[in-house]
């Protein structure tokens, strides 16, 4: 299946990413080098999955790293029960750090936007 | 692309029982790879089949990272009553994997291995000869309806 990586500036700061289809180790430079490109501006990035139908532990390196980053905030949007939820939930099951939301308004909240 | 494939049924239902194929070293064979172990899709429940295709992932890949692309990953999945049993086979790397766990941080290495830790019944690490062989048994759980229905 393809895989898409959709970029939109939601705002000061304010960053939205949108991974879509299948995304892994041949995926994974593309998903670092937009990090990348819009680290330069410094800020908060969602990172919506909720289109993703399969991501595997090269696409969770990425954003672990983003997250990693003092100017980096990230919050993860994932529906309940798919698979980048439930792998999400494996990896980080009690991490405040990268807040794991159903919606993207949820997601905004825990942004405090 | 892949060098070769080997698909072989039980001989009664039809059901695919082993497939087997040859990959080159690089990251695109990741996803041909997930390709490879469709055949096992109507036999198994929805998540097992998941988790199927992300074991398959995360070892095909473990290879790509650690093999510094020479030669090639050789998949093999093959079903019993109850597992998935795969089998990916690289040369020897320069460097051996690690696992952490799954929660902890500093940057995601050896993850991969943690995520097959944790949604493998069973898995290891060997060596075949000149090759290192990492292999992992998926529960097959219960299709949602009856192969050929």
């Amino acid at each position: 299946m393809e895989s898409k990586i959709l970029v939109e500036e939601w705002g000061a700061g304010l960053w939205l990413l949108v991974l879509a289809g299948e995304h892994d180790l041949s995926t994974a430079n593309r998903f670092e080098q937009t990090l990348a490109e819009i680290e330069r501006s410094g800020t908060d990035v969602i990172m919506d999955f909720s289109e993703a139908t399969f991501i595997d532990s090269s696409t969770l390196r990425a954003v672990i790293r983003h997250a990693e980053k003092p100017s980096e905030r990230v919050v993860v949007v994932a529906p309940p029960g798919a698979p980048p939820r439930r792998l999400f939930n494996l990896v980080m099951p009690s991490d405040s750090r990268i807040p794991v939301c159903d919606t993207r308004e949820d997601a905004l909240r825990a942004l405090g936007r | 692309m892949g060098c070769s494939v080997l698909r072989g049924s039980d001989g009664v239902s039809g059901r695919v029982m082993r497939v087997e194929e040859r990959f080159p070293l690089e990251a695109a064979s990741v996803p041909l790879a997930r390709r490879l172990v469709e055949a096992f899709r109507p036999q198994m429940a929805a998540e097992a089949f998941g988790l199927l295709r992300l074991v398959v992932s995360e070892l095909v890949a473990n290879c790509v990272q650690h093999s510094r692309g020479r030669g090639t990953v050789a998949v093999e999945a093959a079903r019993s009553d109850l597992h998935v049993h795969v089998a990916v086979r690289c040369p020897k790397g320069v460097s051996a994997p690690q696992v952490v766990s799954p929660g902890s941080r500093g940057g995601g290495g050896g993850l991969g291995l943690a995520i097959v830790d944790a949604v493998a019944a069973d898995w290891g690490i060997g060596e075949d000869g000149s090759c290192s062989l990492v292999w992992a048994h998926i529960a097959i759980g219960e299709p949602e309806s009856p192969p050929g229905n």
